[in-house]
């Protein structure tokens, strides 16, 4: 889920290296970083493009999902 | 298990001792085409899931969703349960499969390789001659 422009996924269910796939797959959409808090990873996005943000944090975690399947 | 539901999306909360999260991400991974999947644990000993419809989903369609979900999510957990007591005799089945090939054929030899009783191993030019003659 979004939330001023930061995407928390908990790092004892999703894995960085899906993370980081699913950064590279959305390279063109936005900018990225990926911090460590805590129990989560940050992933701070930054907009290129007019692109909806909570589109783009639901997709991007639908792919981070997908990415784990195959890691 | 609880349910909430607002705005086009469900969160369910389930229990780690009986939902494992690979179970969770398998059931999770075939509904990635029809929905948004989210999966957290802000409570110690609870998965959350939420599911978010792709599109503007109806309340009943939404429970349909529910319902396939937690379907789904009950195959995982059976097919890991199934797995882990049968992973042993499975295990041995390969072993033993393995073990009886080898001893069949015994060891590959290098000398086998050039072994060539159907004679198969004749190049075409000298079976059939030059074929380059039109």
């Amino acid at each position: 889920m979004i939330n001023n422009n930061e995407i928390k996924l908990n790092n004892k269910i999703y894995k960085k290296k899906a993370i980081e796939n699913a950064v590279n797959a959305f390279s063109e959409l936005a900018n990225f970083e990926i911090n460590s808090k805590g129990d989560y990873y940050l992933v701070e996005v930054e907009m290129i493009n007019d692109v909806d943000p909570v589109a783009l944090s639901d997709e991007f975690t639908n792919y981070v999902l997908y990415s784990m399947k195959n890691i | 298990m609880t349910k909430t539901s607002e705005n086009n999306s469900l969160i369910l909360k389930l229990k780690q001792d009986i939902y494992p999260l690979e179970a969770i991400c398998g059931a999770s991974y075939v509904f990635i085409d029809k929905a948004y999947i989210y999966i957290d644990s802000k409570k110690k000993g609870e998965y959350e899931v939420r599911i978010k419809g792709k599109e503007k989903l109806t309340s009943k369609k939404l429970t349909e969703i529910e319902g396939e979900f937690m379907n789904e999510l009950l195959n995982y957990v059976q097919r890991l349960n199934i797995s882990k007591s049968t992973g042993k005799i499975r295990e041995y089945i390969v072993e033993r499969a393995l073990y009886s090939a080898v001893n069949e054929e015994g060891p590959a030899k290098d000398d086998d390789v050039l072994d060539d009783p159907l004679g198969i191993a004749i190049p075409w030019e000298e079976k059939y001659g030059d074929t380059n003659d039109k």
